[in-house]
């Protein structure tokens, strides 16, 4: 697989620095996910009781 | 600043493709706060003493650019690429912020349409397309699976930014005197969003040109509407094929948004029975509804296919909006039912459209022509709440009361939805004459350049039939 970038090996480190910035960004977004379906969903048991 | 350009997030070999999801999600969870402007209604109107229409017009404003930015600078997103626009969006978006609470910290409401509205509205635009031509290349595979999750994101911002705002308005405290609890939460929404929209602009990475996902063979001929060519932004206005899908589009958004707006008032007339507190649980329900349809509809489209699955957002939509009007008040579990099936079919119709686009016009530039088919949900932002409010006020200025008086508007949407499923009916394969010359639409695809006025134009612009069989 060849990519525009002219350096390889920055490409490697500037990968590499991204994989535990997107893991926790995975964390972040399911956390506010969370966050937000369970405040939505105390609301909706409202609905129904 | 060249970090910020297309070229220089190319990933390299071996690099996993989920890594890009979260970026995305980050930028689209941001921007759906959008939809839970109206916690900051009350407390705005209170704070300038003005009417609820001037106070809904900075959300309007907002959704007016939002059409308007994805439009006008879709090519500008499909050039500079996934980091460089995802940044423009949270410099927007989290100035909109701002300046809305200059606004309103200095008692100035332009400052507060020009700071949310104009400015974050921008933002809203950009950020909204910027993820979605890098999440189809680099899930050429399942390409509805990978816009759902991210336009999943800007319905589920709002389910997460409404009790934020609203537990920030309660922790700052303020009143009507004081504006200090609404500048102190728009402050703090402004640096939540930009640290946010500004991670995910950092971990964005574009597959390089010649990557496929392990075991995928790319399509070297075209199958029914999917096309293995390119158009680009420029040629697909010019397909009758597009402006098709910006009718399906509206139809389907101008149907769901008409309940949507009105869903709070709407059970509670329907059924007397229903207090505020258990409409406000019905209202998150549907945007619960909205989410997961974004999703799991999107997904599904990967496997049955775009046009069959538009067919059943806008055929079976159209059923159960008739039998929401006429059956309906004979059931609150019934009415509930329905209008989260319909809720459903309003998101998918929102995250299965790339892919659509995708399918039709190939992926050179369906960031640039997403943003232009946008403008369907601009015009439909208008048109949906505009006939669900001006017939329950004349209904109601005639003594109706109840479900009458949405029935009338519930049969419109009837037809409405019909007139997209006979839009979607006709979308055709595009004529050749509009693809780009294959060698040159590589070059620019991985340079992320535009042509709009392509060697492929066409000297006839005539759409036909005909020309798709040659």
């Amino acid at each position: 697989m060849t990519g525009t970038a002219s350096n390889p090996t920055s490409h490697r480190a500037s990968d590499r620095a991204a994989i535990p910035m997107a893991i926790f960004l995975w964390v972040l977004v399911t956390c506010a996910l969370a966050y937000g379906v369970i405040q939505t969903l105390a609301k909706v048991v409202k609905l129904f009781s | 600043m060249s970090f910020l350009d297309r070229e220089s997030t190319v990933a390299g070999p071996g690099y996993n493709r989920w890594l890009f999801p979260p970026a995305a999600l980050a930028v689209h969870l941001s921007i759906g706060q959008v939809y839970a402007f109206s916690v900051f209604k009350i407390p705005l109107v209170e704070h300038f003493d003005s009417s609820l229409t001037a106070i809904g017009a900075i959300f309007s404003i907002s959704i007016v650019m939002l059409g308007l930015s994805a439009a006008v600078l879709g090519t500008w997103v499909e050039r500079s690429g996934p980091r460089k626009a995802m940044l423009a969006s949270g410099l927007c978006w989290a100035s909109g912020f701002l300046i809305g609470a200059l606004g309103v910290s200095t008692d100035q409401l332009w400052l507060v349409y020009l700071g949310y509205g104009f400015i974050g509205g921008i933002g809203l635009g950009i950020g909204y397309i910027s993820p979605v031509s890098t999440l189809i290349k680099w899930f050429p595979d399942r390409p509805g699976l990978a816009t759902g999750l991210a336009i999943m994101g800007f319905g589920g911002g709002a389910l997460i930014a409404s009790p934020l705002s609203a537990r920030l308005l309660e922790t700052y405290g303020g009143n009507a005197e004081s504006p200090d609890g609404i500048v102190a939460s728009f402050l703090t929404l402004a640096a939540v969003y930009a640290v946010a929209m500004t991670l995910g602009a950092f971990t964005a990475r574009v597959p390089a040109k010649d990557w496929a996902p392990a075991g995928f063979t790319p399509h070297t001929d075209s199958h029914g509407l999917r096309t293995s060519a390119n158009v680009s932004a420029g040629n697909a206005i010019r397909t009758r094929a597009f402006w098709l899908l910006w009718v399906v589009l509206f139809c389907n958004v101008t149907a769901g948004i008409g309940i949507l707006e009105q869903a709070s008032p709407m059970i509670q007339d329907f059924f007397s029975s229903v207090d505020p507190e258990e409409a406000a649980g019905f209202v998150g329900l549907l945007s619960l509804a909205n989410m997961a349809g974004r999703f799991v509809w999107s997904s599904t489209s990967d496997v049955v296919g775009r046009k069959p699955i538009y067919m059943a957002y806008l055929g079976i939509g159209a059923v159960l909006y008739f039998l929401l009007a006429s059956a309906g008040p004979s059931s609150t579990f019934l009415f509930v039912a329905l209008a989260v099936v319909i809720l459903s079919f309003y998101g998918g119709g929102f995250a299965t459209v790339p892919a659509y686009l995708k399918d039709l016009f190939g992926g050179f530039q369906v960031g640039a022509i997403h943003g232009r088919l946008l403008t369907a949900w601009s015009a439909a932002g208008i048109a949906g709440p505009l006939i669900v409010n001006a017939i329950a006020d004349n209904r109601k200025a005639a003594g109706a009361e109840g479900a009458d008086l949405y029935q009338l508007s519930l049969f419109i949407m009837v037809g409405i939805l019909v007139v997209g499923f006979l839009a979607n009916l006709a979308v055709r394969p595009v004529p050749e004459r509009y693809h780009e010359p294959t060698d040159q639409a590589d070059d620019v695809d991985e340079a992320g350049g535009v042509r709009t006025g392509s060697t492929a134009a066409p000297t006839d612009l005539r759409d036909t039939p005909e020309g798709a069989r040659r």
